[in-house]
């Protein structure tokens, strides 16, 4: 990776970074959005897209409303992107197995991860604090920049959590390697399909979720009809 | 009394108000949730209608806890001015600026984030993944374009309703029936995720009668999965257990 690619996924973690609570919220730091820009700045689109297939619908549950705090599955998208395009060349010939292995290293680490989202939220406390002094003394201006503010504490968590990924990932990753032939002979995860388990586990955690009537007949419904569509096509 | 403006808020005015309103989580804390940044998008138009010597001291009774749904809170935002301009010309309101928040906030919420996080969200996410499955490279450009759509629908229409409707504008929420929508689109969430599934599970090589058989097995694994998840397994536990268990079964079979 060159300094320009470094940069852009600086730039693009910062972005998603912000838009999942403090700007906008456009869907930009859902994972299958974030790891295929990602994917496409450092040319590795295609498993950008497996990897964005296989996160998206794992958390899509977890509703960034009120106080709740999703594990960073942006920052997780896109350092799982960023650990395929560092170490895809010494494992080329086992692709999936790998990016199988990278995504449930990135899903253990972004549970740890939204630590730091915590933080920033606790540390956007004393910038509210500052903010109220500014108004008893009636400085308009203090509000504002305090406020304003935030935007650089929700950053500067962004990359602190793509940095902690990348950096554990990569560590595990070092220290894997050398004993990754030895662990795909004893879980030969070479299929292609396998990918498939992920996201079939968000579904089983969106089922979980959607508590509306008759769920298991629109699902059965839902799945015959296509799996009969696919038949006949 | 007599410096108050008269002239009402402006198109571009609101539109600012609603740009203003996609920060609103900009310094979100655990005190006061969105509190700051909701004084921060009233803050031009009070200062407006207040001057700059009195604002100081108005905006102390809204720098509070606030919490409401990102998208609704323009509409929110704007019938807040409305009240505020209706007191500063002195005419009749029902409710004060600063208490019609405080009053609305929490059932705005509720539908708001019923709609977009529980029923628009999943909804085009599982389309999403569905058309990524089939590697189609614009399937992310689906999900913003199409999430953004009914986003910047209510962001934008929302605000000049909410300034011209005032405090009224929380009854023409009731009358949109979002909450039934939201129900609506979780019910095709659901039928979409079980297409999701058989897309991924399906096999073109396999004879009917053995491709039914695996599908069976996979909603039976899945139905199990979700037992699992609600009896409280962490998601991570059963992520991996269910590639471990799958792996040995192929090695087995194989």
């Amino acid at each position: 990776m060159d300094t320009t690619q470094w940069v852009m996924i600086v730039v693009v973690s910062i972005l998603s970074g912000l838009d999942r609570t403090a700007l906008a919220q456009t869907m930009l730091s859902r994972p299958l959005v974030c790891s295929c820009i990602a994917g496409y700045v450092l040319g590795i689109f295609v498993p950008a897209l497996q990897i964005g297939i296989m996160l998206e619908l794992l958390w899509l549950m977890r509703l960034p409303v009120g106080a709740t705090i999703a594990p960073d599955d942006t920052q997780a998208a896109i350092g799982a992107v960023v650990l395929v395009k560092l170490f895809s060349l010494q494992l080329a010939d086992h692709l999936y197995a790998f990016i199988i292995f990278i995504v449930v290293l990135v899903v253990i680490l972004a549970e740890v991860g939204k630590c730091w989202d915590v933080w920033a939220r606790h540390l956007n406390e004393r910038l509210f604090s500052n903010a109220l002094r500014g108004l008893e003394r009636l400085n308009i201006r203090t509000l504002v920049v305090n406020h304003y503010a935030g935007l650089v504490v929700f950053s500067c968590a962004a990359l602190l959590s793509l940095l902690f990924i990348v950096a554990g990932g990569g560590g595990v990753l070092w220290l894997a390697m050398k004993y990754m032939p030895t662990l795909l002979s004893v879980f030969p995860v070479h299929g292609e399909w396998l990918v498939a388990i992920f996201p079939l586990v968000g579904i089983a955690s969106i089922l979980v979720v959607m508590r509306v009537k008759h769920t298991v007949s629109l699902f059965i419904g839902g799945f015959f009809l296509t799996f009969m569509l696919l038949e006949v096509l | 009394m007599d410096k108050i403006p008269n002239t009402p808020l402006t198109k571009w005015r609101l539109f600012c108000l609603s740009c203003r309103c996609l920060f609103l989580q900009s310094s979100w804390n655990y005190k006061q949730f969105q509190g700051l940044g909701w004084c921060v998008a009233l803050l031009p138009h009070l200062t407006h209608l207040y001057g700059k010597e009195r604002v100081a001291q108005v905006l102390k009774g809204y720098l509070k806890y606030f919490n409401t749904n990102t998208f609704l809170a323009p509409t929110i935002a704007a019938a807040t001015l409305s009240i505020e301009t209706e007191t500063c010309r002195g005419e009749p309101v029902t409710i004060d600026g600063q208490s019609y928040p405080d009053v609305v906030m929490a059932p705005v919420a509720a539908v708001g984030d019923g709609l977009f996080w529980g029923g628009i969200r999943p909804f085009l996410s599982v389309l999403a993944v569905c058309f990524a499955v089939y590697g189609y490279w614009w399937s992310p450009l689906f999900l913003i374009i199409s999430f953004n759509i009914p986003a910047g629908i209510f962001r934008v229409v929302g605000v000049w309703l909410g300034y011209h409707q005032g405090a009224s504008v929380v009854l023409l929420i009731q009358r949109w029936r979002l909450a039934d929508i939201a129900v609506v689109l979780k019910r095709c969430t659901v039928v979409v995720a079980g297409g999701l599934c058989a897309v991924l599970t399906h096999q073109h090589q396999l004879e009917f009668m053995w491709s039914l058989v695996g599908s069976f097995v996979v909603i039976v694994t899945l139905f199990l999965t979700v037992i699992c998840l609600r009896k409280g397994v962490p998601l991570t536990v059963v992520l991996i257990g269910m590639i471990a268990g799958v792996t040995a079964v192929n090695k087995l079979l194989l």
